[in-house]
């Protein structure tokens, strides 16, 4: 037993002096990061109003890498069907900073698409279909619009518009204004923003998408925020584009959104950016879009 | 035939009320023959009937036969008693237990105490708090939360961290009772020590599933904690000396044997001794200042026995936590002033009487309020010479508040029923958090006020519940009860009925089966970051639009008693949970929208076997617990739907504590815990994204894969504690140095992960190229700690 008491001792005191070592107190490691496996990157904008499909194909790169610039893919197969005689191949356009794959002559009159993207022993396929027509009117706008949010003073743009009923609809809006010399056509977007709870902000500061979640089939007066500005100063000079949207591409922006805000948390749950392909990643997006003049 | 029907009735009634005639009770209290405290769970057996009965949180039994009867009186640790009495008319023994003392006889002869395959109750854990204080702990505060995480079915949520999460479930799904009462925030120190200082605590029960129906209102555990009451027959002083915290316990009778008291403080002491050095260092930059840590908590009890009938308790805690960092220029004309505050605590007190209102029906009332409050605040001043003033300062509040009422009674009408039943009702104050932003500008007569923030939120919730632990035949024996709860908030009503049946079939003398099944409905929510437990942490209510939590459990295993030293159960366990409450991808807690806004919810499950071998009685003394579980989560928007891995799933968690008696005056204590690492989320790739412009043109924006959420690994957790306590007996007091380690073997266990990238020149281009490299960051390496302990 005594000999017990002293190993005790003994090991205390090793214990002291290993502690004494330079790096024993070091609380970092290095560790082995998640394996990579390259996936296929598609984003897809198709105007079902114009015609005009614009898709970019890249590929995902490891963590690792991070002198990797954009990985663009130049020889995929992208072809756009729809469930009627829609088969179309969107051809690469050379592009090297901007949509890799167009087509500005999409005829269909469905309202329901598919998309296929093959490249090497990639499949990535994703579906969408196009969003109801609807249309704004009754526009006001008031220069002493309230405060937002941030407590700033604003400027307010209210308009009406008919939801459909028994569907989930989703819109953008944007509010724009023209150059003083020559107003009848939109130049820049505005700060937009909205104390309505069925709007939030978009990418930038100049988006809010909409949900109809709140009011669902009514008709709805909406008031966005622009920044603080007198009847003169914008009078024929505000612009809205409004468009309507489809539910993927409204959980895509409204991800990728929060996923670059919390790019430098490190303390943030990670966000995973919404996705509608299968075999791939990215969004396949069908749109409507309107322009209207304001005020 | 009519007259004889009724004749044979009247005749069978009357057998009845004779034999009911010929049952008298015995009931009483045990307590310590040395101190008058109470002892819980202690066991009443009878050689001639072979019945028995157990005593209550009170101390009070009851135990009802005919003949004569000899009784057992017994509790672990104690010599036991026994009494030989002749069962003629209802009669009141109060019993006084002597302790057994473990260091002089070494090793404890074996007495008749409640065996682990004789309960219907599975899923529950005692341990008593003499064996929690022997644990080796960290940084030498002893930690009861910490004890509970070494057993099977418990896990701590990451390094250091006092927080429970029990088969699968969250800490806010724990009811976690100080004397009855509610504990909202267990944890001080951002939950590196729990709130409880074992000094004032008498007892601590673990459930864990088969939950009885007197418990209600949370889905995962029920830690049940009494404090002491306070010595009735002599004034009596403990304490100690530690690393990070003193503390000093004086308790003793106000009137003997009638009334006694406890009173229990403990403080950290870093902020003190790092005074001088940070006022100094302050005046090197020409300010003055003060910045620091502390928490305090205070228990105190006071309990009255007006008669054997009645007695009231008084008890009470409050505990702070406090992180200040002041400073203010003092060399200038215009002094810049910044003032940080963030203060958290609760407070809990609860007036309770006992009645035993016959012989076999035992009272208890309760009055209560439990009260959690977190303030955050910063503040920015200028003072200029003219006494002109700039001040601009920021909020935030939000807290829980209970008042509650809460009658219970125990009938024990034969030894083969148990009868409880009760009610309880709860008036609930949320405080969902209120920013308070203020401006004053004395030059230019400016005072600005503006609050941002949700309006407090009342609820009322009760509950009515009804259980009887009945024995059937001499094997079986079966908890069956039922739970009633509502609640109210807003104008809408939640009802819920929670049927809870829990029951053991003896095999043998020393063997049991048991199974058990309990729904759970929790009607408030915890919403909470996943990661370090954060006092921020928001306490909210069901409302119209969040839905209650709710659960089901049922499990099953087999209970053993190897010897008389030796206890081995096996549980298999599955729980289902609806409405867990989660932040939506990217909320966070300083926003000023809704908090309804910023929540989902959705469900989860989980199931696992644990295994648990203790030893309780002997110089070598301590438990082995191994479970291997599973748990899962899935949310509509999380995840895109699809269901996911909890962060603290954990396949497999092992641990090991051993206490032995070395000598009379020297002990030694370890503890080995094994656990697989935590998921997180981690990114395995990175793309460009892409988000149409106002223009039309492709917004390239850099985004990262993730994969499935909590999809990685952290590496196993794995450590080694141990400690060694001297005791000494003093002319006038007894005194204990304890030294010991914690992570002896100094081994980096994860505590978060985090990506870097160096950008080093290479020196044949020239250019700077990123290394990208993936951290794990740990929190504790090896830390010895020393703490001196006395008795008086």
């Amino acid at each position: 037993m005594q000999n017990l008491y002293k190993i005790i001792l003994f090991s205390l005191f090793v214990v002291f002096i290993i502690s004494c070592s330079e790096d024993f107190f070091s609380t970092t490691l290095e560790i082995d990061p998640p394996e990579h496996t390259d996936q296929l990157v598609t984003n897809a904008f198709l105007n079902i109003d114009e015609g005009l499909i614009e898709v970019v194909v890249s590929k995902t790169y490891s963590v690792a890498d991070v002198d990797q610039e954009f990985d663009l893919v130049d020889d995929a197969v992208v072809i756009l069907k729809d469930d009627q005689s829609l088969d179309q191949r969107i051809e690469y356009n050379g592009e090297e900073f901007g949509f890799n794959y167009t087509n500005d002559q999409i005829l269909s009159s469905s309202n329901n698409f598919d998309l296929e993207v093959n490249y090497a022993d990639f499949r990535a396929k994703a579906s969408a279909s196009a969003p109801c027509v609807v249309e704004l009117s009754e526009f006001e706008f008031i220069a002493d619009g309230g405060i937002d949010s941030d407590g700033e003073d604003r400027s307010r743009i209210e308009f009406s518009f008919d939801d459909p009923a028994d569907e989930e609809n989703y819109y953008a809006l944007t509010i724009f204004l023209s150059n003083a010399n020559n107003p009848t056509e939109p130049a820049f977007p505005t700060y937009t923003d909205t104390n309505d709870p069925s709007g939030s902000r978009g990418f930038d500061f100049h988006t809010l998408l909409i949900s109809d979640a709140s009011f669902n089939g009514e008709r709805k007066k909406f008031k966005a925020l622009m920044y603080r500005a007198t009847n003169e100063e914008v009078e024929n000079r505000v612009f809205a584009k409004w468009q309507m949207i489809t539910k993927e591409y409204f959980q895509y922006s409204k991800t990728l959104n929060i996923a670059s805000d919390l790019e430098d948390n490190p303390f943030a749950t990670p966000v995973q950016i919404f996705t509608n392909f299968d075999g791939g990643i990215g969004i396949f997006s069908v749109y409507r879009e309107r322009w209207y003049s304001v005020f | 035939m009519q007259k004889s029907t009724i004749f044979i009735s009247w005749f069978c009634l009357l057998i009845c009320i004779q034999l009911q005639a010929q049952t008298f009770t015995i009931s009483g209290y045990i307590d310590d023959a040395s101190t008058g405290e109470k002892l819980v769970s202690a066991n009443v057996y009878d050689f001639v009937s072979e019945n028995g009965t157990i005593s209550n949180t009170f101390g009070f039994y009851s135990f009802s036969g005919s003949g004569s009867a000899e009784l057992e009186f017994s509790y672990i640790g104690y010599k036991s008693q026994t009494v030989t009495i002749t069962l003629d008319q209802d009669q009141t023994i109060n019993i006084s237990l002597q302790p057994d003392n473990v260091l002089q006889e070494v090793e404890i002869s074996a007495v008749r105490s409640k065996k682990i395959q004789e309960e219907s109750q599975m899923s529950m854990v005692e341990v008593p708090i003499a064996q929690i204080k022997k644990i080796p702990a960290f940084l030498g505060e002893v930690d009861v939360l910490k004890a509970l995480q070494l057993l099977p079915g418990v896990q701590s949520g990451g390094e250091g961290q006092s927080g429970l999460y029990v088969r699968g479930g969250s800490p806010d799904q724990n009811l976690i009772l100080l004397d009855g009462v509610p504990v909202y925030n267990a944890s001080h120190l951002f939950g590196f020590f729990s709130v409880f200082n074992a000094d004032a605590l008498k007892d601590v029960k673990l459930i864990k599933g088969g939950f009885p129906a007197r418990y209600g209102g949370r889905l995962s555990s029920v830690l049940e904690i009494n404090m002491k009451e306070g010595n009735m027959k002599e004034f009596k002083g403990t304490g100690s000396i530690g690393v990070v915290a003193s503390k000093l316990t004086l308790e003793g009778p106000i009137i003997t044997d009638k009334t006694s008291f406890i009173v229990s403080a403990r403080r950290t002491y870093i902020d003190v001794l790092a005074r001088p050095f940070i006022k100094n260092a302050f005046e090197g930059d020409g300010e003055e200042g003060s910045t620091g840590y502390y928490f305090y908590d205070v228990n105190a009890k006071i309990n009255h026995k007006f008669s054997d009938r009645d007695r009231l308790y008084l008890s009470t805690y409050m505990g702070k936590d406090r992180f200040f960092l002041n400073t203010k220029e003092v060399d200038s004309e215009i002094r810049d002033r910044i003032d940080n505050n963030f203060a958290w605590g609760n407070i809990t007190t609860a007036l309770r009487w006992n009645r035993l209102l016959a012989p076999q029906l035992f009272m208890n009332t309760t009055l209560s309020l439990s009260h959690y409050n977190l303030d955050f605040g910063v503040g920015y001043g200028t003072e200029y010479p003219n006494n002109e003033l700039e001040e601009i300062s920021l909020n935030y509040n939000s807290g829980i508040r209970d008042y509650a009422a809460r009658v219970d009674f125990d009938y024990v009408p034969s030894p083969d029923h148990y009868i409880r039943f009760g009610a309880q009702w709860i008036h609930h104050k949320f405080k969902p958090g209120l920013f308070t932003l203020r401006e004053i500008d004395t030059q230019d007569d400016i005072d600005f006020n503006l609050e941002l923030g949700q309006a407090d939120i009342f609820a009322q919730e009760f509950a009515l519940y009804a259980e009887d632990d009945m024995k059937i035949g001499s094997q079986f024996k079966v908890n069956a009860g039922l739970h009633f709860s509502g609640f109210v908030v807003n104008g809408k009503t939640y009802l819920s009925l929670q049927p809870r049946i829990s029951s053991r079939y003896l095999i043998d003398e020393n063997t049991s089966i048991k199974a058990s099944f309990a729904t759970m409905q929790q009607n408030i929510h915890l919403l909470a970051f996943e990661g370090i437990g954060l006092p921020t942490d928001l306490w909210l209510p069901t409302t119209d639009r969040v839905q209650p939590q709710s659960s089901y459990q049922f499990a099953l295993g087999a209970a053993r008693s190897l010897g008389d030293e030796y206890e081995l159960s096996i549980e298999g366990y599955y729980k289902s949970i609806s409405n867990v409450i989660s932040y939506k991808e990217g909320s966070g807690l300083f926003e000023f929208s809704d908090w309804e806004d910023r929540v989902t919810q959705g469900d989860g499950e989980a199931y696992g076997a644990e295994i648990l071998i203790q030893k309780k009685l002997g110089r070598l003394n301590g438990w082995m617990g191994y479970t291997l579980s599973w748990s899962n989560r899935q949310f509509d928007d999380l995840n895109s739907g699809r269901e996911f891995p909890y962060r603290y799933d954990r396949r497999h968690d092992l641990s090991i504590v051993a206490n032995y008696q070395w000598k009379e005056n020297i002990s030694i204590s370890g503890a080995w815990v094994y656990g697989t690492g935590n998921a997180v989320t981690l990114a395995s790739s990175n793309y460009e994204s892409i988000i149409k412009g106002d223009t039309g043109e492709p917004n390239f924006v850099f985004a990262s894969y993730f994969g499935d959420r909590n999809d990685f690994r952290m590496n196993s957790y794995h450590r080694l504690d141990v400690g060694i306590n001297f005791t000494k007996q003093k002319k006038r007091h007894k005194r204990t140095w304890s030294f010991g380690a914690y992570n002896t073997y100094n081994r980096q266990n994860p505590f978060f992960i985090y990506s870097e990238v160096d950008y080093v020149r290479n020196p044949d281009t020239g250019s700077f190229e990123g290394e990208y490299s993936l951290k794990q960051a740990s929190l504790f390496p090896i830390i010895p700690y020393i703490n001196y302990s006395f008795e008086f």
